[in-house]
């Protein structure tokens, strides 16, 4: 019963965690598609070559078309690792530390990624 | 905005379909793009990972509340996934336009291979077993009752989702046409919680690609955000309406409708 409870609230904390980053990421999209439809010109600034343009574009103009686009683009591509990141919390509070070794070998790749794609400046 | 139109109805079309046929929407919004669009084939693949991931929450998130997830089992296969997402984003980015085009055309004609198999082969399921691993129980609706089950021969379903993974780094997939047969098959997990733990997964699976492309320039602002709203819209309607439907002739005529694509695509200059 207790880790049917407990089963529950890791599924719920999950739910949530992808309700949320879903939410927030559409609201970016579908501000910087609005603005991008107000102020057409704005449709040049839509190409990067590499992360280091794309960080800077964001940083210096973060209410542009492209940069609120971007925003939106990159939340929803963390929504899922912020979901391994709460199953390992969850996994941690229900002491099951074999899935949390799992999780953070997943989180750990996911990160590792991350940083892999960050080197190619 | 006719731009924007197209890219949000192609984007919708490959939701609501994906939904419908238990795929994800880049078998089609892929196709779409390079085809009808004439978008480059790498950022086809980019706004389609980005796509996957968005569908993949979406649906997660309210298969999670059904507890239709076997949250366990996915975290283990997602080391396989994610390992095989990261070398084919990997050798994606090295491999030029035309040759993404044929072996896309090639995984199409495998997938509509599948599909014509599933077709052929109907009612061959099995019943879910309580001897193996990782058990768990989950709620069918169907018949009002809890259902127990539990996963055999997980090294299969590991491998197969390693290879999963790679395709779907790739090729800009969700993999799902590999992974749900063998975690249904191969591990004896209900077809139901089969689907809904590799929708769960799949996001977690391009997220590890998505990164990369993200890094080299493929992912283009306004096209990849247009489908990306198109496909979350269509997917959601198109889950809603698979309950009510029967897809079985749609699954024919799609069936057919890949391999006309793939030798589209097959026969793409540039």
């Amino acid at each position: 019963m207790e880790s049917q409870l407990q089963s529950q609230r890791l599924e719920h904390w999950l739910s949530n965690v992808l309700r949320i980053g879903i939410w927030i990421s559409v609201l970016c999209m579908a501000a910087g598609l609005i603005e991008l439809f107000l102020f057409p010109s704005t449709m040049n600034t839509m190409r990067y070559q590499t992360l280091t343009q794309l960080i800077t574009l964001i940083i210096q103009s973060p209410l542009s078309p492209a940069s609120l686009l971007l925003i939106g683009i990159t939340i929803l591509c963390f929504t899922p690792i912020l979901r391994v990141a709460t199953a390992c919390i969850a996994f941690a509070m229900e002491q099951d530390w074999r899935f949390v070794t799992i999780s953070l070998i997943v989180l750990m790749l996911l990160i590792s990624e991350i940083f892999y794609a960050l080197n190619i400046l | 905005m006719v731009f924007f139109l197209t890219l949000l109805f192609g984007g919708f079309l490959a939701g609501v379909f994906g939904a419908l046929l238990g795929l994800g929407g880049g078998i089609l919004l892929i196709p779409y793009l390079t085809l009808l669009l004439g978008v480059p084939m790498h950022t086809a693949i980019a706004t389609s990972i980005v796509s996957v991931i968005a569908t993949s929450s979406a649906g997660a998130s309210v298969n999670l509340e059904r507890s239709m997830v076997h949250t366990r089992l996915a975290m283990v296969l997602e080391i396989a996934t994610v390992l095989g997402a990261l070398i084919g984003g990997l050798t994606s980015n090295i491999l030029s336009a035309s040759i993404l085009a044929k072996l896309f055309a090639a995984l199409l004609l495998l997938v509509a291979g599948m599909m014509l198999h599933q077709l052929l082969t109907r009612n061959e399921t099995d019943a879910p077993v309580a001897d193996g691993i990782l058990p768990a129980t989950y709620f069918d609706t169907t018949t009002q009752q809890t259902i127990p089950y539990s996963v055999k021969r997980l090294p299969v379903t590991l491998l197969v989702s390693l290879v999963a993974g790679n395709v779907s780094g790739l090729l800009g997939i969700g993999g799902g046409i590999f992974k749900v047969p063998a975690m249904h098959l191969a591990s004896r997990v209900p077809m139901k919680v089969a689907t809904a733990t590799s929708n769960f997964m799949i996001g977690v699976t391009a997220a590890a690609s998505a990164f990369l492309y993200l890094a080299h320039g493929h992912v283009h602002p306004f096209i990849t955000a247009s489908s990306a709203l198109g496909v979350l819209v269509g997917s959601r309607l198109g889950a809603t309406i698979s309950r009510k439907i029967s897809t079985r002739i749609l699954t024919w005529i799609f069936t057919f409708v890949l391999l006309f694509i793939a030798v589209q695509l097959y026969f793409k200059k540039g």
